[in-house]
């Protein structure tokens, strides 16, 4: 207890917390570029941080994190152009909600979903750390299989009007994530001879045309044609009794992202998803999630925030990066001259206490400037969209550039820009192909991975308990959508 | 009238901005051409080291700390710039064909000896000139704390009992780890069970998890878990000690007849670059990595530094490759 | 015979296209003898995206007539080229001249009526670009072989 007032104490100084609110700063201005990830942001600032103090340095990055994963949902919400890919799902109700005129209402439950998914986790972090970082260990390739085969069932539920078509559009990312060299034996696949397609097809660019560039493209349909659509911003603020509404869903969904975080291997793209799933299984009025459902938003808001926290808990009790962001973290720390690990908490105590301290504020902060700067956001929406359209097309360009400095990434965003268009026009929803693409790869790869550790044993899906768990998790999800069709058409026959 | 006055005006500001987007370029064209008369006022400008993998990483850390002090001494700065991909042969390819002034250096890693056994790019170290060696991770067999074996004799007795049942883990199919492995293989005469992840610290996450028997991976890679209590070192593959884990035998001193292999970081430049300027650079990088303070970053981190100069470099990645060319076939990988 | 054109062709095409694949997919030359090796899922992919293909087909006849015009795709059509045009000149003429070029291309289709705006948004924008990227951040920008 005293520790936790010691790190208390050395995180409520005026520095600190300065570089915790700059580190904020930049992180919403890093996520709101579109091709700008919270990663690479969090991996820019790292050097910087080498000449710091290792308090405010950690914080800082932490800082750019949560902002810049934040400033990712504003885009997604006012111009359905995720900044990041963990704002990709928030994106699918909140787009809709501007368009009904209710951006602030969106924004207003982004920010506090975000916040308060993030303080949970950091309180769950507080209590529990020690004690849940041996689930993370028991995590290796079946399990992690049968975890993202549970993320790719979930694009059963996001096809929208046709089945079909979307699980053809997940299908399609599934098989543009075989791209590449095979992640077991190096084979090449539908490589072409080309050094470029050799390294696969990334996931960011892909993004950015497919939601960014498309999205412009899709823009421009109305300023062709006479008539101006003025989108009013109706000043509907968020009613307690909505919020009141919602709190179940944020506490679903920060346990969910606290869960998930903790397994090596997961991120906050994936988490977003399966919270915004989870919810929409447990809602009773499941039509309304796509056209501007309050708890479409607050439900991968609130996961991608505490999958932070969750994913620090195996990063810094065993030395184990729960995700990208955690591992870049990871090497911050050791830098600084900190040994993650069991040792961690009786060497550094104070520290590391104090980290937890100062993820607590930056979330605070990030509720404060959210609340207070909606009003300022959604000024953006009135820019005319002939500006917009041209602007978000060079950060296309240059975002997906500075991604390896390879040009081809900005080639990729052009291909998938027009891909994307042409998608949105016939209905194939962007979201599955996304999802395929990122878990693609994990899946069949820790499939093959389990198959030589048990040396072509199958019986290891089914031995091992979580698993088992999450492949029936994974049947459910993929069947029940089928199963209660049939049921409904059984009721209407007696 | 007025129409032409706005035309007039904006033609005139079109061209303003590309005069000044061109001697924005410009600036980084001067001298290129001078490659062979830039001499002793080398260097003048700005330098740039590619990197040719990902930022926050282990080999960017190391370059970066490099280049902070590399650059006090020589009066220039030098900036980063990451060029990821295919291993990093995308990062490298580039540096070879970049202008041989001098001005465009790579730090360069173990994997250059080894893609054209691998079949993943035509690029040898013969494309470049080396100019200093500054570090080298021997692979350590790394075992489960509670494992039943405590020497490398008792792990192979084990292994010759249980063929192709042991599995070891290594950050890729191909990776210099599951090079390091197979060459394990070789000279004790052993089957592994060899199971690939993406990158040394899955692979190291698995081993704390007990999920796969082994790995072989650096040392600095396995503090952690080391600190931690999880595993433990059974022996690296090099000529000597290592620093940070000195009660480890090596492989040599426990009777058995191995390469050393391990991972490597230098400094290079495109072959052509003429020999004064190739001079100039091996000076100030093999002073940078004898500095005190660049020392100390590496074993903070648990990295060994091993410093050759130009020539000794070459010879080094001459011998790596054709060690590598010999391991490699025998692999049997796709 | 009636039937959906939009949703008949995006069949068509997704069905070809998984057809090609598939056929790829035999062409990926691999050592290991396993039943799951890399060929594997690229197969199990692309067979099912040629029988979700033909389910779209066959789904066009049943669905409602599409009343769309073509006229609808003029503009994007448009930009999409500019854009393609404009991805294809970097390499050549550096981003910011490009950029430059583009965005003013961009605004003239459109008519665009603030004629200040319309001089102003490519360098400020150029400029904001140039301060955030490469001094703040120290993340390269494409040059292009002229500039």
């Amino acid at each position: 207890m005293d520790v936790l007032m010691e790190g208390f104490s050395n995180t409520l100084t005026f520095n600190t917390i300065l570089f915790i609110f700059l580190g904020v700063i930049s992180g919403i201005a890093i996520g709101v570029l579109p091709g700008l990830t919270a990663t690479m942001g969090v991996a820019l600032l790292l050097p910087i941080t080498f000449g710091m103090e290792p308090l405010p340095g950690i914080l800082l990055l932490i800082g750019v994190y949560f902002g810049a994963v934040y400033g990712g949902t504003i885009t997604a919400i006012l111009i359905n152009t995720p900044g990041t890919p963990a704002s990709a799902a928030t994106a699918l109700d909140g787009y809709p909600m501007t368009q009904k005129g209710e951006a602030r209402k969106a924004l207003t439950i982004a920010t506090l979903s975000t916040s308060i998914g993030g303080i949970i986790s950091v309180i769950v972090l507080i209590l529990l750390a020690p004690q849940l970082a041996n689930f993370a260990l028991q995590f290796s390739a079946p399990e992690t299989f049968a975890l993202a085969l549970f993320g790719i069932t979930i694009i059963s539920s996001l096809t929208g009007k046709s089945f079909a078509k979307g699980i053809v559009a997940g299908l399609v990312g599934l098989l543009i994530a075989t791209i590449g060299l095979d992640p077991i034996g190096g084979t090449q696949r539908f490589t072409f001879g080309s050094m470029n397609l050799n390294n696969g097809v990334n996931l960011i660019p892909v993004m950015i045309g497919l939601f960014a560039a498309a999205e412009a493209f899709r823009s421009v349909e109305k300023l062709f044609s006479k008539d101006k659509i003025e989108v009013a911003i109706k000043k509907t603020k968020l009613k307690w009794s909505e919020f009141k509404s919602l709190i179940t869903t944020i506490l679903r969904s920060a346990g969910i992202g606290t869960f998930v975080g903790m397994i090596p291997g997961s991120g906050a793209d994936i988490t977003a998803f399966i919270a915004y799933n989870e919810a929409k299984r447990f809602s009773k009025d499941k039509s309304k999630f796509g056209k501007g459902e309050m708890k479409g938003i607050a439900a991968p808001e609130a996961a991608n925030s505490s999958l932070t926290g969750g994913a620090m808990i195996p990063m810094l009790t065993l030395g184990i990066p729960g995700d990208a962001v955690t591992a870049v973290l990871l090497g911050a720390l050791i830098v600084q001259g900190l040994q993650p690990g069991p040792m961690l908490f009786e060497q550094d105590g104070v520290l590391v206490y104090g980290l937890f301290i100062g993820m607590l504020i930056a979330n605070l902060l990030i509720l404060i400037l959210g609340i207070y700067g909606t009003r300022f956001f959604t000024k953006v929406l009135l820019i005319p969209k002939a500006i917009l359209v041209p602007v978000i097309i060079m950060l296309c360009a240059v975002g997906s550039y500075s991604l390896g400095n390879n040009y081809f990434d900005v080639i990729v965003m052009l291909v998938f820009g027009i891909i994307g268009y042409f998608m949105i026009k016939n209905d194939f929803p962007a979201s599955p192909l996304i999802l395929g693409l990122i878990l693609g790869p994990i899946m069949e790869s820790n499939f093959r991975r389990a198959l030589v550790m048990s040396q072509g044993d199958f019986s290891i899906f089914i031995t091992r308990p979580i698993t088992a768990v999450l492949l029936i998790f994974a049947f459910i999800t993929l069947f029940s959508p089928l199963i209660i069709k049939l049921i409904k058409k059984k009721y209407r026959k007696i | 009238m007025f129409n032409l006055k706005k035309k007039g005006s904006v033609l005139l500001m079109m061209m303003l901005m590309i005069v000044l987007s061109a001697c924005n370029g410009e600036g980084n064209e001067e001298g290129t051409a001078n490659g062979e008369n830039q001499g002793t006022d080398f260097p003048n400008k700005e330098i740039e080291l590619i990197v040719p993998t990902a930022a926050g990483g282990g080999t960017d850390m190391v370059a970066r700390q490099l280049v902070d002090i590399a650059q006090d001494d020589l009066d220039e700065s030098i900036g980063v710039m990451n060029v990821e991909g295919g291993s990093g042969s995308v990062g490298m390819t580039q540096a070879a064909n970049a202008n041989p002034d001098g001005y465009t250096a790579t730090m360069v890693i173990a994997e250059l000896a080894m893609y054209e056994h691998l079949g993943t790019s035509p690029l040898t170290p013969e494309d470049f000139k080396p100019v200093a060696l500054i570090n080298y991770d021997p692979a350590a067999l790394t075992v489960p704390a509670d494992a039943p074996y405590d020497t490398v004799g008792e792990f192979i007795e084990y292994a010759k009992e249980h063929p192709g049942e042991v599995s070891v883990g290594n950050a890729g199919p191909g990776s210099i780890w599951h090079v390091a492995a197979a060459n394990l293989e070789n000279a004790a005469d052993i089957e592994l069970n060899h199971v690939p992840h993406e990158g040394a610290a899955p692979a190291v996450t698995a081993l704390a998890g007990n999920h796969i028997d082994a790995v072989t991976v650096s040392p600095a890679e396995v503090r952690t878990q080391l600190d931690a209590g999880s595993v433990k070192v059974l022996a690296v593959m090099s000529d000597e000690r290592h620093d940070l884990i000195p009660d480890v035998p090596t492989l040599s001193e426990e009777g058995i007849d191995a390469e050393s292999i391990g991972t490597w970081r230098g400094i290079t430049v495109p072959s052509e670059t003429p020999d004064e300027i190739v001079e100039i650079l091996e000076e100030t990088f093999v002073s940078a990595a004898k500095e005190e303070e660049f020392i100390d970053f590496m074993n903070k981190n648990g990295l060994g530094v091993q410093v050759k100069g130009s020539e000794e470099f070459g010879e080094f990645m001459e011998e790596n490759r054709a060690m590598f060319g010999e391991i490699i076939p025998e692999m049997g990988l796709e | 015979m009636k039937f959906n054109i939009p949703n008949f062709i995006s069949g068509i095409i997704v069905t070809v296209l998984g057809l090609f694949f598939l056929i790829l997919s035999f062409g990926i030359k691999t050592n290991s003898n396993d039943i799951f090796n890399a060929s594997f899922m690229p197969k199990v992919y692309t067979t099912l995206i040629i029988l979700f293909g033909i389910s779209i087909i066959i789904n066009s006849f049943k669905d409602k007539i599409n009343h769309q015009t073509l006229k609808e795709y003029k503009g994007p059509i448009l930009t999409m080229l500019l854009v393609t045009i404009y991805v294809i000149v970097i390499p050549i003429l550096g981003y910011y001249l490009s950029t430059i070029i583009m965005i003013f291309a961009f605004l003239f289709i459109v008519k665009f009526e603030n004629r200040v705006l319309l001089v102003l948004t490519p360098f400020i924008a150029s400029a904001l670009i140039y301060a955030v990227f490469e001094i703040l951040l120290q993340v390269p920008i494409p040059k292009g072989s002229l500039f």
